[in-house]
């Protein structure tokens, strides 16, 4: 399977942190300095829609077979964001659906997009990861909890492909570290308990499966990323796998932009991309609460030296941001009633 | 179509002002009272002219419930839209059937009642003219378009927003006291400049009111009242496309320019034997735009010509001797009516101020940006 | 859902106007007749997702459903395919917002049927800047 074009957009506001610990504790920050916050005209949907472009300019005009959204913040319960995007691409003889898995439902549209153009089912597919991810008011995510999308058209044909999924694994267990209810506005989440049974046992164990059934070391690759639901999770999963800082540094955007959930390690794969070179593997590994985590072997082709004239490297992307306070982030997040 | 000149025979207006007792009934039926009074005739038809009744009152129909009011009965009555120029549209169909059929008299009520409605009701009320389907469904209002307008305009001529203004402080030192104007009072220049913004670089006081009003004329082949013969020289009207930033020159008032042309055809008079000026001044770029199409101030000129005292109330040419829309007020249908109604009186010499000499009026109605508009021509024989 | 939106909603996703066929005029919103050579052979076309502001202001007045936007950037633009258009200006710092600078189209939000109706959305436009490294 091979990935021919991807995209990633985070938006332009930044709660920094300092603000909500200043309302909250008093003082002091958060774990990470700030985090994306979609503007009131954005949702899941228009990130969706400008990611998809963005994928399809770099992998140049295709005929899309399945539209997969991966989200936890849709904006309708029932209706799916996948057809707007569809609609918005003018493709309608494809397969459209929303995903949810917490924060893994985005790997999770790739696996899903890897068996339909294997099968030869379709051609062409786009898997997105994207989400306004909330927190409530006071509680701990609200530190992280924020915005972002990204996009990955997969296909059989690897005529100027950007990488090749060379393998992928998937683990899953009953764990309710994380939830939303029908209802409810904001997730609960059980504190610590979000740490070794959930987090670290599932992405241990769907790396290890990995490791184990291509019989890949660490050292084999060249860059590491993992879901980022804090600054310090992935970097410890890293250190306990094998992996060191500097391969797991070009994806970890935590610190600057918080835990855009089902966009998280997919905007981390979109950031190593951005600097990766021909030959490079790169190993993706995302965590959903509920819980699995979903590991990739992705190792990067030529195609990777012409991402197109329309390419926007994330970082431009990310550097581009307006600093908003706390009163503002509660107009735009619909907070006040 | 043959020369009689149509006569108006007798006017009519109310306040323009939030009436919260009045409904838009009640408003039309005062002001089409004191034109029957003056006119001291009967009409054989009436046209109501109105743009926002549904929106505002839920009530269409209306020229039936007014006529019936009025006690007018087994009569031909109907209604007139066409935006903002809808009140002198309505005098212009008013006249043209005058003078191709065999009926004697025609009355034109032009109402609006525009303060039922919330803020932002009520800015959606002023961009119904405007398309719904890529203006106002993409929260675009009326005041950002004349502002988008103002700046292109303003970058053309190299002229400031402040030196514009001098357009309304000329609006206010006229309708200072004129009764039935919305404002009853003068401002300076620098007030005018520091109100709030409303869409940059408009400010507030610079941007026509909203207000509930209603003005009435009789159209007539004889004159019945105890006033001096007005007649209409010449009613034109020519519409233009709806967007002004698809035109070739985002700047031409096509429109406008042809309603001119033909009316000076028509009334055979020339531009200079106009003694009263009532143009759709909106804001004041337009007001500016609209004035040198007519012709009566070079391209890039009208500001200078009304700070160089041109157009004041006593020179050769009055402009918005009664304030205009800024100052005297702006009931959307109701407007092309108030102005000649104001100028019919004027021309008889019974206005709030005497101005001496004053034969020939022009009258310039419009809706959007030049989309649609109507010129009368009148003049009053003694 | 409002009809028309869904009517128009490949026009409003994708700026979608018209071309004529015979003289090759372009126009946005779409026409069915030719105001260059009044041909009636005309077909639906994108129009190009870059341009530059020719025109701008900042509005404190909104209509209905719009209250929460306030203050609203609006511009007058130009594409590069010479075709006007006016449009919301999101994303974007005031002082960037000046005639000449260059934009390009987003897909945003335009407005909704309240908390429980539709989300109606549409093209919006924001300021391109080259980013100092």
């Amino acid at each position: 399977m091979y990935i021919s074009g991807y995209g990633g957009y985070v938006p332009r506001l930044r709660l920094p942190t300092e603000d909500i610990a200043k309302l909250w504790k008093g003082g002091g920050s958060g774990p990470n300095k700030a985090k994306s916050v979609a503007n009131i005209d954005e949702d899941t949907t228009t990130m969706a829609v400008e990611t998809a472009r963005s994928a399809l300019s770099m992998s140049g005009p295709c005929e899309i077979g399945a539209i997969f959204v991966g989200t936890e913040s849709k904006p309708y319960a029932v209706k799916p964001t996948s057809t707007i995007v569809a609609q918005a691409l003018g493709v309608h003889n494809t397969l459209a659906s929303d995903f949810e898995f917490a924060c893994k439902a985005g790997t999770e549209a790739m696996q899903v997009i890897t068996g339909l153009v294997g099968s030869g089912m379709i051609s062409h597919g786009i898997a997105l990861g994207v989400d306004t991810a909330q927190g409530r008011p006071g509680d701990n995510l609200e530190y992280t909890a924020g915005s972002a999308a990204a996009a990955f058209v997969l296909t059989d044909n690897n005529k100027k492909s950007i990488a090749k999924i060379e393998y992928s694994t998937s683990y899953v267990t009953d764990t309710g570290d994380f939830w939303r209810r029908q209802t409810e506005s904001f997730p609960r989440h059980l504190s610590r308990f979000t740490g070794e049974p959930a987090y670290f046992h599932h992405v241990q164990s769907s790396v290890d499966q990995l490791l184990s059934e291509t019989k890949l070391q660490p050292s084999d690759f060249k860059y590491a990323v993992f879901h980022q639901p804090n600054p310090k999770f992935p970097i410890q999963v890293a250190k306990r796998l094998g992996f060191t800082s500097e391969q797991i540094e070009p994806g970890l955007l935590n610190p600057i932009i918080g835990n855009p959930y089902s966009a998280s390690s997919p905007l981390g794969l979109v950031s190593t991309f951005d600097i990766a070179e021909p030959g490079d593997r790169i190993l993706l590994a995302s965590f959903g609460s509920g819980a699995g985590s979903d590991a990739f072997s992705i190792l990067v082709e030529d195609g990777i030296l012409d991402k197109g004239k329309n390419h926007v490297p994330l970082s431009d992307i990310i550097n581009d941001n307006r600093e908003i306070d706390y009163s503002t982030y509660t107009k735009l997040r619909g907070i006040l009633k | 179509m043959n020369n009689l000149e149509i006569k108006i025979s007798g006017t009519g207006l109310t306040k323009i002002t939030d009436h919260w007792s009045h409904s838009l009934v009640d408003l039309s039926v005062e002001s089409a009272k004191q034109a029957l009074s003056e006119s001291n005739i009967l009409p054989d038809m009436v046209i109501f002219a109105n743009t926002l009744s549904s929106y505002s009152s839920s009530q269409e129909n209306l020229s039936t419930i007014i006529s019936e009011k009025l006690g007018l009965s087994n009569i031909n009555s109907f209604k007139i839209e066409s935006s903002s120029c809808s009140g002198a549209m309505a005098v212009n169909i008013a006249h043209k059937l005058l003078r191709s059929n065999d009926i004697e008299s025609i009355l034109v009520i032009g109402s609006e009642k525009m303060t039922d409605l919330s803020p932002s009701e009520t800015t959606k009320a002023t961009t119904l003219g405007e398309s719904y389907e890529y203006t106002q469904f993409f929260g675009i209002t009326m005041n950002s378009l004349y502002a988008l307008f103002s700046r292109l305009y303003m970058e053309n001529y190299n002229i400031s927003a402040d030196d514009l203004s001098n357009f309304s402080v000329l609006s206010h030192n006229n309708s200072a006291s004129c009764n039935h104007a919305q404002f009853n009072r003068k401002f300076s220049l620098d007030s005018i400049n520091r109100s709030s913004i409303i869409s940059s670089p408009l400010t507030m006081l610079n941007c026509s009111p909203v207000g509930d009003g209603s003005a009435s004329i009789m159209l007539s082949k004889n004159n019945n009242s105890n006033f001096n013969d007005v007649n209409i020289l010449s009613s034109t009207s020519s519409n233009s496309s709806i967007d002004f930033y698809s035109r070739d020159n985002l700047l031409e008032f096509n429109s406008t320019a042809n309603c001119i042309n033909n009316a000076l055809k028509e009334s055979k008079i020339n531009l200079d034997d106009v003694d009263l000026l009532e143009v759709h001044d909106v804001v004041p770029a337009i007001t500016a735009n609209i004035i040198e199409t007519l012709g009566f101030s070079k391209p890039g000129f009208a500001t200078s010509d009304v700070i160089s005292g041109k157009y004041d109330l006593n020179s050769k040419i009055s402009l918005s001797s009664s304030g205009g829309l800024k100052a005297r007020g702006n009931p959307l249908s109701a407007t092309g009516i108030y102005q000649i109604a104001e100028v019919t009186r004027q021309l008889q010499n019974r206005s709030h101020v005497d101005l001496q000499n004053k034969k020939i009026g022009l009258c310039h109605n419009m809706s959007g940006i030049d989309n649609n508009s109507v010129i009368h021509i009148l003049e009053v024989s003694n | 859902m409002s009809v028309s939106y869904w009517r128009n909603r490949d026009r409003y996703f994708r700026i979608i106007g018209s071309i004529c066929n015979s003289c090759k005029y372009e126009s946005f919103p779409n026409f069915y007749n030719c105001k260059k050579c009044n041909s009636d052979d005309i077909s639906d076309k994108e129009m190009p997702n870059h341009g530059k502001i020719i025109s701008y202001t900042v509005s404190s007045e909104s209509m209905p459903g719009f209250e929460k936007e306030l203050p609203m950037s609006i511009g007058l633009i130009k594409l590069n395919n010479n075709v006007n258009i006016v449009a919301q200006i999101v994303d974007s710092d005031l002082d960037d917002i000046k005639i000449g600078a260059n934009v390009k189209s987003v897909f945003r939000k335009i407005s909704s049927d309240g908390d429980s109706g539709q989300i109606y959305y549409g093209y919006k436009f924001k300021i391109v800047k080259k980013l100092k490294k």
